[in-house]
């Protein structure tokens, strides 16, 4: 293969970040006030949450799983670890709300995992059946919102970094850092290669002896993780617990995903790429925002945003695989 | 045109049913086809032949349009197309009966055949009647024995190729008719009832036919004229009458050594230990009262009917099949049931799927990823990260020993050809380092010259420190390499041939069930 081409196959596959790009310069061009430290640092600030499930939905699809159940498991994890400090069990440390909750995440996980791998059930529908569940779970035990979050929960969504004049919230560095992890495990580990290999194709992992039904549990678990560690993000940047959080998330969680190149025939695509597509519609609405747009149309554009994108990826399939038909 | 010669008693003049010229192909920089110049006579039966990835592939698919030339000219009965596609292709009677075909198994045979080209009554309804009775007919020319309602499900895989033969022929009535490797999953009675057929309808009906397929013998039974391709380009094109197999074979592979090997040079002291033992198996409505040993250093072949169970046993061995299962199964003296692959592998057994597409590549996923496949854990450090230049050292040898022609290890799997891609799955299993090897077609797709090589590879290299259980239907390649034969039919080993016993007509009645008690 010539240079020339393997250069085009390596921006093509990471083309998100073409367009990251292109959006920033684009806005900061024609908006007054979109160029500056404090909107950057906002725009990454806000996209923690929604990045931390991106992120757990990044793994599920790489298996071709399906996790629908993380916007709830989003906000009951968390919740559930802070009622167990604050209602249920007062005398244990505060901190623990945060374990607590990565672990009720990690059991989600687990049993969404058991339900499509042993009760072969549709991932698409068991985590469907999850979402619902858990929501409906969480408006029973928390029918008001807690407004009194525990200091480590604060501390992770809202503490900040002094660098000079800016102000940079810790949140930041921490998912970045987790997507910059996870895609080396899933580039550089026997897990991560055993992932992608089942995603591309069970049957033949499954003969090849890799052990398919412990990693379709793992990336579920995973799932719940990454939700319940988001859920804590935005819990503690707005410092409270309401049962409402990340309802309806979950479509802009796939467009993130998508849009990341993520795709959804399974084994394909760059987890730091799942960043990329997170960002690029916290960019989006933001310019929107800015723009003096009404803030209700902003989800059908980040939906169109997302249909050019498919557009865009299945274009350039088609010419890379040098069909006459599709 | 048969009048006509009636009338003057002179042979008629061949007219061109298909001409290629000056066609090429090239895929962002590689040539894969170049200067190609063939003229297709009506009324003969054309083969071409060629090693994998010389381009026989590309060219089929040029000439029924699923691809467009990247140059030269095509000229179907004397129009030249530009932009042919498959639908414009049919409309023109010129019709491909593909290697793989998908089949959509609920359908009935009759359904089937007239898929596409359903004729039909008043408000566009399908005329029931008339598919019925003209399927009747149609299974009738080629002598297949079977009801137009059969589910194609419940149809035998070579009686699915057939069918698809007949549907080329006369639902979309093919003046020239292009067959890749049909053959190829053919017992004998199949295959000669389809040679019968293809001289019928050449002969007497001026149709024209292009046979693909690899097997030699074959090429100079059945062609009036073959036209061989090497790296690419065309060789030459001969008429058979003028041709030996001898002569064949060297202009296929440019006249490298291919003197058929046969039997084995292995003594009995470098037969090892019983690693393989199996005694009384049965798996319902699949085999029955399987037995037989495997001793590091032997290569055991299986062959049969498609059904006759060879498979299955096999699957059932490699951990895929474990249900419904009776008997026993001893690995290294000790006594194992197979439940999983994964659990097999761990026993230092593995299987080699004869679905390789399907159940063995992972598509969209690099040369290198496909060739550890389930192994990586082999090259991680204790916390789990791999080193990728021992990733890539493994890599590099193992195409280096199989002679996969590949690019890069990171390209995309699919740019490799159908036996390339085999060889690497082959190579996936040899890095496994495995004390049983079952393998289920193994030479599938892949070229004499390369399949002599393979099977080489397999008697030198492997049987060293392993047993091989090699299951085949091509008889030749067994009574190549194997220490002994055993023949399944009907899902019990009905017969074992030793090596002084080896004969392909024999082995061939024997698995037809010929001559058995």
């Amino acid at each position: 293969m010539s240079g020339s081409t393997k250069l085009g196959r390596t921006v093509a596959d990471n083309f998100i970040w073409v367009l990251v790009v292109v959006f920033l310069i684009g806005a900061s061009l024609t908006l007054p006030r979109f160029f500056s430290s404090v909107n950057f640092i906002n725009m990454l600030y806000h996209s923690a949450a929604i990045s931390m499930m991106i992120l757990g939905m990044s793994f599920c699809l790489l298996a071709n799983k399906m996790d629908l159940s993380i916007e709830s498991t989003f906000a009951f994890a968390p919740a559930v670890g802070v009622l167990v400090v604050t209602q249920w069990a007062p005398g244990i440390p505060p901190s623990l709300s945060v374990l607590i909750a990565l672990l009720v995440g990690a059991f989600i996980g687990l049993i969404n995992g058991i339900l499509v791998v042993k009760l072969k059930i549709n991932s698409f529908l068991a985590t469907l059946a999850m979402l619902i569940i858990l929501r409906g779970l969480l408006v029973y035990i928390l029918p008001q919102g807690i407004w009194d979050v525990p200091e480590l929960i604060n501390f992770l969504g809202s503490a900040k970094v002094e660098m000079g004049a800016i102000k940079i919230p810790i949140a930041i560095p921490i998912y970045v850092l987790l997507f910059i992890f996870a895609g080396f495990v899933v580039g550089n580990t026997s897990f991560g290669k055993n992932l992608i290999a089942v995603g591309s194709n069970p049957v033949a992992a499954f003969i090849a002896g890799i052990n398919i039904e412990r990693i379709y549990i793992l990336v579920f678990v995973i799932s719940g993780v990454c939700a319940a560690f988001g859920g804590i993000l935005l819990g503690g940047r707005i410092g409270s617990m309401l049962n409402g959080m990340g309802e309806g998330d979950i479509l802009l969680v796939f467009a993130g995903t998508v849009l990341g190149g993520i795709s959804l025939d399974g084994g394909k695509g760059k987890v730091t790429n799942a960043l990329g597509g997170a960002l690029l519609l916290t960019i989006i609405s933001t310019i929107l925002n800015f723009s003096g747009v009404s803030p209700f149309i902003i989800k059908a554009i980040q939906g169109f945003i997302l249909l050019a994108a498919m557009i865009m990826s299945n274009f350039s399939n088609v010419i890379s695989k040098g069909a006459t038909q599709p | 045109m048969i009048s006509e010669s009636l009338a003057t008693g002179k042979p008629p003049a061949k007219s061109v049913a298909y001409r290629v010229s000056g066609i090429g192909k090239q895929y962002s920089g590689t040539v894969v086809l170049a200067g190609i110049d063939i003229d297709f006579v009506e009324g003969e039966i054309h083969g071409i032949i060629g090693k994998n990835g010389a381009g026989k592939s590309t060219l089929v698919n040029i000439m029924h349009g699923s691809e467009a030339p990247s140059t030269g000219i095509l000229s179907i009965f004397g129009t030249e197309i530009d932009h042919l596609t498959p639908a414009r292709a049919h409309d023109m009677q010129v019709v491909l009966v593909p290697q793989k075909t998908n089949y959509a198994l609920d359908l009935t045979v009759a359904e089937s055949l007239f898929l596409g080209s359903y004729p039909r009554r008043t408000f566009g309804l399908i005329n029931r009647k008339e598919i019925i009775e003209r399927s009747r007919e149609y299974l009738g020319k080629i002598g297949l024995d079977l009801d137009p309602d059969t589910k194609m499900a419940d149809v035998s895989l070579e009686d699915r190729r057939l069918i698809e033969v007949i549907k080329a022929l006369w639902c979309f009535n093919a003046r020239v008719l292009i067959l890749d490797e049909t053959t190829a999953a053919l017992s004998i009675r199949p295959r000669q009832k389809l040679f019968e057929l293809l001289r019928k309808i050449t002969r007497d009906e001026g149709r024209t036919v292009l046979f693909i397929s690899h097997r030699l013998e074959e090429m100079m039974d059945i062609c009036d004229r073959i036209s061989v391709l090497r790296d690419g380009a065309l060789i030459e094109t001969a008429d058979t009458a003028e041709l030996t197999i001898e002569r064949l074979a060297e202009l296929i592979t440019g006249g490298r050594d291919l003197a058929v090997k046969t039997a084995q040079d292995v003594s009995d002291d470098q037969i090892g230990k019983t690693v393989l033992k199996v005694s009384n198996l049965s798996q319902q409505g699949r085999f029955t009262d399987v037995g037989f040993e495997a001793r590091i250093g032997e290569i055991v072949g299986l062959t049969g009917m498609v059904g006759s169970g060879y498979s299955a046993l096999l699957r059932h061995l490699g951990g895929l099949a474990p249900q419904g299962s009776d008997g026993m199964v001893e690995i290294d003296g000790r006594i194992v049931t197979p439940t999983t692959p994964q659990a097999m592998k761990k026993l230092g057994l593995a299987y080699l799927t004869n679905k390789r597409e399907d159940e063995a590549l992972f598509h969209g996923l690099s040369i290198s990823h496909n060739m550890i496949g389930g192994s990586f854990a082999k090259y991680a450090s204790a916390a789990g990260v791999l080193d990728r230049a021992q990733v890539s050292q493994t890599v590099s040898e193992l195409q280096h020993q199989l002679e996969i022609k590949m690019g890069g290890e990171s390209d995309p799997i699919d740019s490799l050809s159908g036996g390339n891609k085999q060889k690497v799955v082959v190579a996936r299993l040899l890095n496994a380092n495995l004390e049983v090897y079952l393998l289920d077609e193994v030479a599938e797709g892949i070229d004499i010259g390369a399949r002599r090589a393979l099977l080489d590879f397999i008697r030198t290299n492997i049987r060293r420190e392993a047993a091989v259980v090699m299951a085949s239907n091509v008889v030749s390649d067994l009574m190549e390499v194997c220490d002994r034969i055993m023949v399944m039919y009907h899902g019990e080993i009905i017969r074992t041939f030793t090596p002084d016993e080896f004969d392909e007509h024999e082995i061939y009645s024997s698995l037809q069930g010929i001559g058995c008690a």
